[in-house]
């Protein structure tokens, strides 16, 4: 019986074995440069909700992890009629943590991480003059899914949360109502989620791996 | 001599319109243009506006293109005082199609930025400003494919987006453009 249960756990670890490590890859995807354009929904936790556009190209390095370079310019409607846009740009790393759901597989789920420069402006929309800015940088992970519509272009849906490390622009209001707008002094830690659409087309490939 | 003529005249015309109608249309390489007018609804404003509207469109497949289009402000068909003084929106996307013989469903993304100023009647007469501003859109429409070099569409757009200068205005806006396109296969 302990004999036949050991041989069964050999049997069952030999099956997920080659499961795992035995199935056929498919022509390789290292290589590919590809180009897209995207929409960002950016939800602050002091900023609100704005809406953004972008564009990005990706460099897969191998079977299993992709390279993604983005920039974008988001908007957003902050209350008492202050704007604050923002202009990212940066790299994110994208790994593919199950090999077999690739094309011809509709749906290749990842996990990113990445870094991320960002300039924030924020202006009072019915005094220009009152508007103050600052550079930053940020680090983000989160997820995301390929939708693979062809062998070459792909929807990509992903979730992401950003932290920058800057001096943030706090908007304060006095007594009398006038609004200003003042950069602390000290760098602090503040987020967002990023939700982003984008399409994607595999246009050629940098290097072929045989 | 005559006769000959004629006879060759028929024959050419039967193989330039074999040519143009016989062949398979929707499929990769085909190119379509269109020159049009658009009519919209803007949806958190009592504002209609109408444009001019051009796309240019590649098919990568014969489900998939990729698309570029611009929309030119003409005016606003509401009564009272215009909203824009400028509202210039360009996109590009992507595009999935479904057909069939000549005909051609799709639905599409296409990320955009509209380059809008508010008519000054909408800040007292105070000076308005140009602002860029990002736009989320999505398509649907309907292509027929006469033949070789002609189509019909029509086409739905929703558009998304808030102008943030001089006042706030929200731009979620339909749009409904259609007519006659061009249209070409670039490869054999």
């Amino acid at each position: 019986m302990c004999c036949t249960k050991r041989h069964l756990l050999v049997i069952i670890s030999l099956v997920v074995q080659s499961a795992v490590f035995g199935q056929a890859l498919g022509p390789s995807k290292t290589g590919w440069f590809s180009l897209g354009g995207r929409n960002t929904l950016s939800t602050f936790t002091h900023d609100g909700t704005g809406l953004g556009t972008g564009g990005q190209f990706r460099v897969q390095l191998s079977q299993d992890v992709n390279t993604e370079w983005f920039a974008d310019y988001i908007m957003i409607g902050l209350p008492d009629g202050v704007r604050s846009t923002y202009y990212h740009i940066g790299w994110s790393v994208l790994f593919y943590p199950f090999s077999q759901l690739k094309y011809p597989r509709v749906i290749q789920p990842y996990i990113l991480a990445g870094h991320c420069f960002d300039y924030n402006e924020k202006t009072v929309i019915a005094a220009p003059s009152v508007s103050e800015s600052r550079w930053g940088s940020a680090v983000q992970a989160g997820i995301g899914t390929h939708v693979n519509l062809s062998e070459k272009f792909d929807v990509s849906l992903c979730s992401q949360y950003m932290v920058h490390l800057t001096n943030e622009l706090n908007v304060e209001k006095d007594a009398a109502g006038n609004l200003s707008i003042q950069k602390e002094q000290r760098n602090s830690a503040e987020g967002h989620l990023l939700i982003t659409v984008s399409i994607n087309y595999k246009i050629f490939r940098l290097w072929e791996k045989h | 001599m005559g006769k000959t003529l004629r006879w060759s005249l028929v024959l050419m015309l039967y193989a330039v319109g074999h040519e143009v109608f016989s062949q398979e249309i929707i499929r990769a390489g085909l190119i379509r243009a269109q020159l049009t007018l658009s009519a919209s609804q803007m949806l958190s404003e009592n504002h209609s506006n109408f444009y001019l509207h051009g796309n240019f469109e590649g098919y990568l497949t014969k489900r998939l293109s990729l698309s570029g289009e611009g929309y030119h402000y003409l005016g606003d068909l509401s009564t009272g005082a215009e909203l824009f003084k400028v509202n210039e929106s360009f996109f590009f996307g992507a595009s999935w199609h479904l057909t069939k013989r000549s005909s051609d469903v799709y639905i599409g993304i296409q990320p955009g930025i509209a380059v809008a100023r508010l008519n000054e009647i909408q800040t007292n007469n105070r000076p308005t400003h140009q602002a860029t501003t990002p736009l989320f859109s999505s398509v649907v429409g309907y292509n027929y494919f006469v033949n070789r070099i002609f189509h019909f569409f029509i086409q739905t757009r929703i558009v998304s987006g808030q102008h943030l200068d001089d006042v706030p205005i929200n731009l979620t806006e339909l749009r409904i453009s259609a007519g006659l396109g061009f249209n070409i296969n670039s490869t054999k």
